[in-house]
């Protein structure tokens, strides 16, 4: 099976990438380049998740999770924060803001949609593509220290 | 006395009783006649000798207080006497006459005596009694023994008061040659007194005037009293600087000229007073002299004075004292008290100008300090900032370069050709190398901040370091690396931060591998209690490159790799050793270095058993 997952990213090459990745594994994807929008589509497009940046223009990723999560009809979505703050305390306050996840930018391909497929419910996650790159993995970087 | 009393007058009054009976019994004639006479004779002798007592006793007993009764006792033996001698037999019949005669005398003297006694009587009876008067005696002796013990109490008690008398003269003696002692030294000290006195008042007049210790002003100030209240017209104090030892004037007064011009005195002549330590006094009229004066409305000088100012043996200043008549031995003798008192003055306005010149120093270094705190914290800011903007503006574009990477090497749009493949995995090795960079920035940024905080907990040493070495593994099988694990089987359990203990681990594992291209890379856990008591070591030894001995002192500081060329061969920040130490300094630990080039390096960080 497969989910509709709405991204709201004012970035399109990132936007490009997270459709590419995701539509790749199977899911349908719905677009939003600003807060507003994301908000409008987030109640009637139908989706089951939504990815987030924080950096939006007219309303900000604070603004848009704090009126999902207000609003009865999009209060149970899970939504993912996908951002390049990655600074002391950006994930505590995050997920302190409402958000059900946080993941943080660069994304890793590999892992990305096995990531998202976590928020949702088992018979809408996706179908793993068949790939022989598992030795990525061992690639010797390292997420920063959190705290 | 009752007694005697008794004695004489009973038999008396009894005897005269008998002289006036006996002419009744007497017969005349025969041997009885001759009884009789002699009787009677002795009889009248008994009155005789009775009365003679009586006034023998009078005579030497004139207290009895019975002087009357007794004379009348007297006379009235002795009339009876008489009367019987008169009367008696033996006489015959041709003293008849006589004989009546005495009989009536003696009968008339007897009612005579007998009126008086009676009268006498209650007198008599007032007498006291024995017992009375024995018990007046007794109450008399009583009075005599207590008088006496009380004379003795007394005696005794002199004495003492004598010895103590004694005792208090020698004392009063020396208090009043100390006192007096005392009184010489009292004047003696009274005249210095009064000297320094003299001194003072001008000091005090001059530091009521300064508030502000201006060391010229005090010294100017000084002078001018001196001029005023002294015969010191003209004076000027002189400093030597403490380098190259010349003079300067810091003040004068009542000179005509400016500086030594005026009053001509050498610098010479000053240096060697300065060395001496002595007051010279130097006549000013010479013309070759040392000191040249100027003449100037008050007259020639004629004599003047160059005092060294002295404080321990250093000469601080000198002051020259001019004078238009030649100076007294009282002014000399002032003057050295003056230079006594001005030497320790000089010196404390010395220590306080040091003082208030450090005071003043610190004052500006404090604000200074706060300045720089401010800036410090301002940039701190700015940095924390920068920090935080670039790694978003750096991630963002790195998103976009590590994900399409990632989808073309998941051969997600297609199959790639092998050098396709190649150098896109350059291209994603690279561009972790620039996240990595940016994670290493992001972490150095927190800890200096004082952003990461380190939480304690129990920790399993041997599943912290066998979880970090197999997350490890691959990448040395990837180099065909030995890559083994030492720990002993006792878990070792310590208080730590797991996070920071597996980032340590993690980035001396990665340089470990890093920098070996073949052989082995090994971590062994012990435990160490000789020396460092209750400590752990995790050493992570290699057998790579090494590091050259000049290079391991800058081993743990921020942005330094081995050497330019091997950023180029190795990727690394060059911060994660610099980042390793200060995070086992956060958990109370410390991490070291061993290595001989080209043979390996181990790595050691030791962590305490207890936190501290």
């Amino acid at each position: 099976m497969s989910a509709r997952v709405l991204i709201i990213e004012d970035n399109q090459t990132n936007l490009e990438l997270m459709r590419y990745l995701l539509q790749a594994y199977g899911h349908l994807v719905v677009a939003a380049s600003d807060g507003r929008e994301g908000l409008l589509l987030a109640r009637d497009a139908g989706v089951h998740l939504i990815l987030c940046d924080i950096h939006l223009p007219k309303l900000d990723g604070f603004g848009v999770i704090r009126q999902l999560k207000a609003d009865h009809g999009t209060s149970k979505l899970p939504v993912i924060a996908v951002t390049a703050q990655a600074m002391v305390g950006d994930r505590d306050k995050l997920l302190r803001a409402g958000f059900d996840g946080y993941l943080c930018k660069p994304i890793e391909p590999e892992f990305f949609v096995t990531q998202v497929d976590a928020f949702l419910p088992v018979h809408l996650r996706s179908v793993r593509p068949t790939t022989t790159h598992s030795d990525l993995a061992a690639a010797g970087t390292r997420p920063p220290l959190q705290s | 006395m009752a007694g005697v009393l008794d004695n004489l007058v009973f038999p008396g009054h009894a005897s005269s009783l008998d002289a006036i009976t006996p002419v009744a019994y007497w017969v005349p004639g025969g041997t009885q006649f001759g009884i009789q006479v002699g009787a009677n004779l002795i009889i009248v002798l008994a009155y005789l000798f009775i009365a003679a007592l009586v006034v023998y006793v009078l005579r030497k007993r004139p207290d009895l207080g019975m002087n009357r009764t007794l004379i009348v006792c007297a006379a009235f033996l002795l009339i009876s006497g008489i009367g019987r001698l008169l009367a008696g037999p033996g006489h015959g019949q041709s003293l008849g006459l006589l004989a009546d005669a005495g009989i009536t005398i003696a009968a008339v003297s007897a009612a005579a005596v007998a009126l008086f006694a009676l009268n006498l009587l209650p007198d008599i009876l007032k007498l006291p009694s024995r017992a009375k008067l024995a018990g007046v005696i007794s109450q008399l002796e009583h009075e005599i023994t207590e008088r006496q013990l009380a004379e003795e109490a007394l005696r005794a008690a002199h004495s003492d008061l004598e010895s103590r008398v004694l005792i208090r003269t020698a004392e009063l003696y020396k208090r009043n040659r100390e006192l007096y002692s005392e009184i010489i030294d009292h004047n003696r000290v009274e005249a210095a007194l009064r000297e320094t006195q003299l001194v003072l008042s001008s000091a005090q007049r001059l530091a009521l005037s300064n508030a502000g210790f201006n060391r010229n002003k005090i010294s100017s100030e000084l002078l001018a009293l001196l001029a005023e209240s002294h015969p010191f017209p003209s004076s000027a104090i002189y400093r030597q600087d403490r380098r190259d030892g010349s003079f300067t004037c810091i003040a004068m007064h009542g000179m005509p000229c400016e500086g030594l011009s005026g009053f001509q005195c050498s610098t010479a002549l000053l240096a060697r007073v300065a060395k001496s330590g002595e007051t010279i006094t130097v006549a000013c009229s010479s013309p070759n002299g040392d000191v040249d004066t100027a003449d100037d409305e008050r007259g020639a000088y004629v004599e003047a004075l160059i005092v060294p100012v002295m404080y321990e043996e250093r000469c601080l200043s000198i002051l020259i004292l001019a004078g238009t008549r030649r100076f007294a031995p009282s002014d000399v003798a002032f003057v050295e008290s003056l230079r006594v008192q001005l030497g320790a003055a000089q010196h404390n306005l010395q220590l306080y100008a040091d003082c208030k010149r450090m005071a003043d120093q610190l004052h500006v270094r404090n604000l200074e300090i706060a300045e720089k705190n401010l800036q410090l914290e301002k940039s701190s800011r700015i940095k924390s900032e920068f920090v935080a903007n670039m790694s978003h503006e750096l991630r963002t574009p790195l998103n976009a370069i590590l994900g399409f990477t990632g989808t073309l090497l998941m051969k997600l749009p297609g199959p790639l050709t092998a050098e396709q493949d190649k150098q896109l995995r350059t291209v994603q090795a690279s561009a972790r190398h620039l996240l990595s960079l940016i994670n290493d920035l992001l972490d150095v940024e927190k800890i200096e901040s004082g952003k990461l905080d380190i939480t304690l907990e129990k920790v399993v040493l041997q599943t912290a370091i066998r979880d970090v070495f197999e997350t490890m593994e691959p990448l040395a099988a990837q180099k065909n690396l030995e890559f083994r694990i030492t720990m002993p089987q006792a878990p070792i359990m310590i208080q730590t931060d797991r996070r920071a203990l597996s980032q340590i681990i993690i980035n001396l594992l990665n340089n470990a591998i890093k920098f070996t291209e073949s052989g082995q890379v090994s971590v062994r856990l012990s435990r160490r209690r000789a020396g460092t008591a209750g400590t752990v070591e995790v050493m992570v030894s290699d057998s790579g490159i090494g590091i050259l001995p000049e290079r391991q002192s800058h081993l743990f500081r921020a942005f330094t790799q081995l050497d330019a060329s091997s950023t180029r061969r190795f990727d690394g920040t060059g911060l994660g050793l610099y980042l390793s130490q200060r995070l086992a300094g956060l958990v109370g630990g410390n991490l070291r270095c061993k290595s001989v080039f080209g043979k390996g390096s181990v790595f050691t960080l030791a962590l305490p058993l207890q936190p501290s």
